[in-house]
């Protein structure tokens, strides 16, 4: 008889979701569903609001990673003002992101996986969390915290104190950075070099214990699609771009599908299907169609689309890296290693703009009213690409609005993901922790975002079950 | 007067996000705290959720008071409960790390963790909308009152060395 798991909820993820795995006759797993239950609600929610009020509506999308709307939002009002914004304005708003990739993948490593990684994948959910860390390794927990909040201090420093700052408006931002703060930021560099080296040292023996999940956790073939800096075609000199730049798609052997197209095209690259068993959409590839068009977002797919990182040590430790396959790393387990890597190049990145003589300029700001009726904002956010696309009227009132999030790039290779591991570790029609752990934890490499995903405003529990094929639920676990 | 960090021995954070309706309840309540005990050696934040690397803050202060809203309470009824308490009372809301959780986290990486009490306010609506219910209106007033009062008391019991 046909069976059916559930995972209801996954835990340690942004949100909460559901997982149903699908048991043939023989027991063996036939299908695996990755559902998200919240319903979407922004897209609506903001319809008919003036759209200089959108970055500081957008930010509280998420309460993890509110800059990321908050900058997506910003660039697409620039495009309504059609302003090219001073530089200076452009390099802080830089930093605020870069600041947002630390404080949102220290949450992801150190607080969210490194239970998994440090205690491994069969270890007792009870001490299996951030307290059994503090309990093994004391000095990694306290780098997690210390990190976030190096991030945090950055982005309060920059935009003021609130979680969802309003230093950043259409135009640019709101007030120039001062020197004494400069230096404060500063300040806190070497702290963050420090944690990320010794992270970076830790995790590159620890994860040689999970060689059996590294093969198949997500280990499938997909597209990547990031933004890259403008360059040439042929040139192969593309580096990190997390503010602005254009799209490259690099497919499963590393060749690139797809170069430098203007994010603003999106949609005549990026379909949007929609499941019913999920809230969350099913973007892919249009050239490809769906579900063929599979791609991925975020830190591992950055890391496999780009030439080289564009500073020195991300560049070490991105050689490094490359070098754990010939051609792209395919396994979705490495987006941890991705992450680390992409912390170091942000702690660069923001000691090397923090140098640059104009960021004290006082011009911040291009001032105008609505000079286009369409604007397309798109940004890296530490999970992915995240698009904000508005539409107004001439009063300058949202007439639509349309969010494509990181969490929702990758919903196809998340599906794939918990196949892939359902297979390989559900052996029988019993429930295991180990089984359901490993479940949970491939999810959990994508770190998704399912308030940000599904842009609803809130959180909601998830759930694991087991059915037959007659859909009757015959097992079912609920945890967190 | 103005207070340095090290001199504030109350924390008082509002919880909830202010485009969920009566969600909101809790950074209304701070931001109007903020305003009424700015001369105190009082620090207070808002937040939509409770993150980590508050474990830091909490472990600095004397006491710290977490508003948030409640889906378990009736509509408009007012709570403060020790945190312990939370241990056997459904939670509040579903934010990751909650009060008991955060306390544990500065109590297990820092040393030590505050007093600490949560005021939750019973909801009536978190529909998209950025305002309170007039339920919730109707108890702001008091519920400010009340945490100003628990703020004051416990800052002047440090100054004459009674925490």
């Amino acid at each position: 008889m046909a069976r059916q798991i559930v995972i209801d909820p996954v835990t340690r993820i942004e949100g909460h979701a559901k997982i149903t795995i699908l048991l043939d006759d023989q027991g063996a797993v036939e299908d695996a569903l990755f559902h998200v239950t919240q319903f979407r609600g922004f897209e609506k929610f903001v319809e008919g609001r003036p759209f200089h009020e959108m970055p500081a509506v957008m930010a509280r999308i998420c309460g993890i990673c509110p800059v990321s709307h908050l900058v997506a939002s910003a660039k697409a009002c620039d495009a309504l003002l059609a302003v090219r914004i001073p530089e200076t304005a452009v390099k802080l708003r830089r930093l605020l992101n870069l600041a947002q990739f630390v404080q949102s993948h220290a949450l992801s490593f150190f607080h969210l996986s490194s239970p998994d990684l440090l205690m491994g994948m069969d270890a007792d959910p009870a001490q299996r969390n951030i307290f059994g860390v503090i309990q093994q390794q004391p000095e990694l927990a306290r780098d997690g915290v210390r990190l976030r909040q190096i991030g945090q201090k950055i982005i309060e420093i920059l935009a003021g104190k609130r979680i969802h700052p309003s230093w950043v408006v259409p135009g640019g931002v709101s007030n120039p950075l001062t020197a004494e703060r400069r230096e404060q930021i500063l300040a806190m560099i070497p702290d963050a070099f420090a944690i990320i080296h010794r992270t970076l040292d830790w995790y590159k023996i620890a994860f040689e214990q999970f060689r059996d999940e590294i093969r198949v956790f997500g280990n499938i073939p997909s597209l990547f699609l990031g933004l890259v800096t403008e360059s040439e075609p042929g040139e192969h000199n593309a580096m990190f771009e997390h503010y602005d730049g254009k799209f490259r798609f690099v497919d499963e052997s590393g060749n690139i599908v797809l170069d430098q197209v203007d994010p603003a095209r999106y949609m005549d690259y990026i379909g949007e299907a929609v499941e019913p068993h999920s809230y969350l959409k099913s973007p892919y590839f249009k050239p490809k169609g769906y579900p063929n068009g599979i791609y991925r977002v975020g830190p591992l797919a950055r890391l496999n689309i780009i030439d080289r990182c564009g500073t020195p040590q991300a560049d070490r430790e991105w050689t490094e890296f490359r070098a754990l396959r010939r051609g792209v790393v395919l396994s979705s387990f490495h987006y941890h290693y991705a992450r680390l890597i992409e912390i170091l190049y942000s702690v660069e990145t923001i000691q090397r703009l923090l140098n640059e003589p104009d960021i004290l300029s006082p011009k911040v700001r291009a001032e105008a009213g609505v000079n286009a009726l369409e604007g397309v904002g798109v940004s890296e956010a530490p999970r992915g690409l995240l698009i904000h696309h508005y539409k107004i009227n001439e009063q300058g009132l949202l007439t639509w609005a349309n969010m494509i999030i990181a969490t929702g790039h990758n919903n196809l290779a998340m599906n794939q993901s918990v196949l892939q591991v359902a297979k390989h570790f559900v052996v029988s029609e019993k429930l295991t922790e180990g089984m359901l752990n490993r479940v949970e934890a491939v999810i959990r490499c994508y770190d998704p975002c399912l308030s940000c995903s599904t842009h609803a405003a809130g959180k909601m529990p998830l759930q694991i079950e087991l059915k037959n094929s007659r859909g009757e639920v015959i097992d079912e676990l609920v945890r967190g | 007067m103005s207070w340095s960090e090290a001199e504030r021995h109350v924390l008082i954070i509002g919880i909830g996000n202010p485009m969920r309706g009566d969600d909101g309840v809790g950074p209304a309540v701070a931001e109007r705290l903020e305003q009424v005990l700015a001369s105190e050696p009082v620090r207070v934040m808002a937040c939509q959720q409770l993150l980590p690397e508050m474990a830091d803050d909490l472990s600095r202060v004397e006491l710290a008071v977490f508003i948030d809203a409640s889906c378990d309470l009736t509509p408009g009824e007012v709570r403060c409960l020790p945190v312990e308490a939370l241990l056997d009372v459904p939670q509040a809301s579903t934010h990751d790390f909650d009060p008991p959780g955060l306390l544990r986290l500065s109590k297990q990486i820092y040393g030590r963790s505050p007093r600490a009490m949560v005021v939750a306010i019973g909801a009536e609506s978190f529909e998209f909308e950025e305002k309170l219910s007039p339920t919730v209106m109707k108890v702001f007033d008091a519920v400010v009152e009340r945490v100003r009062q628990i703020a004051i008391t416990q800052s002047v019991g440090k100054d004459a060395g009674n925490a």
